[in-house]
Order: C-alpha cells, then structure tokens, then sequence
C-alpha cells in the first residue's frame, strides 16, 4: 500500500495520475462507500454519490493542500456530495430535508440491501428524526468510531460543539428505543 | 455531560449493537475501480450539447411569454367578415343555377305507367312468382272498385279464375282493369 505522501504526490503528476488514483479507489471505497450509505440510506444512491465524490477529489486533487489529512479531505468531500444531494432531492420535490430522511428510512424495509432487523431499523428511524450535524456527527462517532478530533477536521467544526451534538444525539435516540422497542 | 453521553451510548449498543444492518451487492467493491475508470473516460470525454438556443433566448423568454398571456383580444369586424363572404356567395348562387336548369331535378323522378313500356312491365311479371301479382294487382284496385265488382270475386269460380289467367297475358288483364 503506497503511503498517503507518495500517494499524493503521484496524484499530482500528470503521468502518475490515473494509476495512482486506481490505488487510492482502492483504499478509501470502502470506508467512504459506508460512510455515504449512511447518510444517503440506499445502496443505489450511495453508489452515485460515491462516484460524484471520487470524480469531484480527481479533478480537484491539485487544489488538495497537505496541511490537512487526505483521508480528512475526502471524507469532507463525500460529506458535501451526500449532503448537496439530499438537498435537491428536496428541492427536487419541495418537500423539507426531514421529510426526506424519513422517507429514506421508510423505504428500508424493502430494500434488498438492508438486512438489519427489528431493532436496527428503529436505530436507524431514531437517526433520522436527528437535525443533519446531529446525525452525520452519532453516525462518524458511533458506527466509524472516529476521534472528536477527526471528525472536527472533517466537518470543520470545534471539537466542543461535537461533543454537544453527540450528548443531544444520542439522548434523543435512547428515548426514541425506549419509546419504540418493547 | 459525559457520564449521561457515555451511558445513552451504552444502552444503543446493548440493544441496536454496532451494525446498521446495511449491505452491498456482491462483487460491488471489487468493480468499482474498473466502474470509475469508465465514469471518468466518459466525464473525460464528454461532449457539449449539440444543441443550442439563440443568445439571450432564456433571459427573454418570460417577458416573451408574458407578452402573449396579456395580448388584448381581437376585434374582428362586421363590415369586413360579410365583404369576404360575398364574392362565395356570388359564386355558390350562379352554380345553384346552372345546376337547377341543367337537371330538371323535378321531372326525373315521377315513374307511372304511361311511362313504362310494355315490355319493361312483360319483364316485370315473367320475373315475379304468380302471387305477387295477384296481391300487386289488389294494390292498384282501389277499395270502391272492389266493392262495385265485389261479385265478380264471389261469383265466379276459382277454377274459372285460374282458367281465365292461365289462358290471358298478364299484361291483358292489368289492362282491362285500367
């Protein structure tokens, strides 16, 4: 595996670019992939928003500044794609992003590509009850296990305040179970 | 803060665990390499629409749909509508004329028996079963004649009736009635 400096630098010769871009697809699909699809819910379009965000750090990998993590900037990167999307599927429907959400979660039961049980889907409508930073911040916490620190990074956010957001999350999902689960 | 965070935490896990319960297509993340290199030849090479629009055409294309919306409603005048009728009307009567003095429509379609030839009505009974012709033949016998020569239908015989029409023409006997 090439380290993150050599990466970068291959990335930004023009000669090394596609190659070098191969090999950094294939270290971060996976940890981006889950970190879209629970943002975005469905598989089908997780795999578009992934696809927009490898798209979107190729044509923009020039303007990546090393004072930052890579993996940092891509997970901002697909965080912005998963976000802009939801956005203009309600702009797209004139519905609000809440609605949105929950109209996610609702179609999880069919989905062939959700396996979770009874439990697992009220996680996952507690989650979407939760205001966007609340949810994206439980989610990287919770499920990606990511630092305060990290996640401060990626979201640009005071370590402080995510840890706030955390607090309120995951009160509100434990009444949500309570609530919800017998 | 923390205390109350790490225990909410701690009873999601034990009920919900660590799993979202998502899952992906096999095989998903061992072509999403070779599915990118496409999406990026074709981002790559992605033409421009052929297509184009005169410049400014959607920066004007409200107010020009405006200005049809608030058109005000046509007058269309009288005086003008029956001068464009008239030269058809001119045309229509002189070919209504023509028409009327060239067909005699009136004279065509009386048929009586003046008209008829002999043989046309020879033909007519040669084809036609004898019963028809008697029941004919009481269609053009009037109801007072009838009853002025009621005794020739009770008196005579119908044998001497079969005899007198096997023995005269058809055509005598419509004759001799009229």
């Amino acid at each position: 595996m090439t380290d993150e400096v050599t990466l970068v630098q291959q990335l930004k010769n023009t000669k090394s670019k596609e190659l070098a871009f191969r090999e950094l697809i294939a270290q971060y699909k996976e940890r981006l992939y889950w970190h879209i699809r629970k943002i975005v819910i469905s598989h089908d379009d997780a795999d578009d928003v992934l696809q927009n965000t490898f798209i979107k750090i190729f044509k923009n990998i020039d303007t990546f500044k090393a004072d930052s993590k890579l993996f940092s900037w891509m997970y901002r990167i697909a965080t912005n794609e998963s976000i802009t999307f939801i956005n203009k599927r309600a702009k797209d429907r004139n519905v609000d992003i809440s609605e949105i959400h929950s109209e996610m979660v609702s179609n999880l039961q069919s989905d062939v590509y959700f396996s979770g049980d009874e439990i697992q889907l009220i996680l996952q409508k507690a989650i979407a009850t939760l205001p966007s930073k609340q949810q994206l911040v439980f989610n990287m916490k919770y499920f990606d296990e990511l630092k305060y620190a990290q996640i401060s990074e990626i979201l640009e956010t005071s370590v402080g305040a995510l840890k706030a957001s955390y607090f309120h999350a995951v009160k509100k999902i434990e009444t949500y179970i309570k609530n919800n689960h017998h | 803060m923390i205390n109350e965070t790490s225990h909410s935490e701690k009873f999601i896990q034990q009920k919900a665990g660590k799993e979202t319960g998502f899952r992906v297509s096999k095989n998903y993340f061992e072509t999403l390499e070779d599915d990118f290199s496409i999406r990026l030849f074709e981002e790559k090479n992605r033409k421009p629409p052929a297509f184009e629009t005169p410049a400014d055409y959607f920066n004007t294309l409200e107010d020009s749909i405006l200005k049809r919306t608030t058109k005000e409603p046509k007058v269309i005048s009288l005086k003008n509508r029956f001068l464009q009728i008239i030269p058809f009307a001119a045309v229509a009567s002189v070919v209504i004329f023509i028409g009327i003095n060239s067909f005699q429509f009136g004279d065509i379609g009386v048929v009586n028996f003046d008209s008829i030839t002999d043989n046309e009505i020879e033909n007519w009974l040669e084809n036609n079963s004898s019963n028809s012709i008697t029941e004919d033949i009481v269609s053009i016998v009037s109801e007072a004649e009838l009853l002025e020569n009621e005794f020739a239908f009770t008196n005579i015989s119908d044998s001497t009736i079969e005899s007198y029409l096997y023995t005269n023409e058809e055509i005598t006997i419509i004759q001799e009635l009229y």
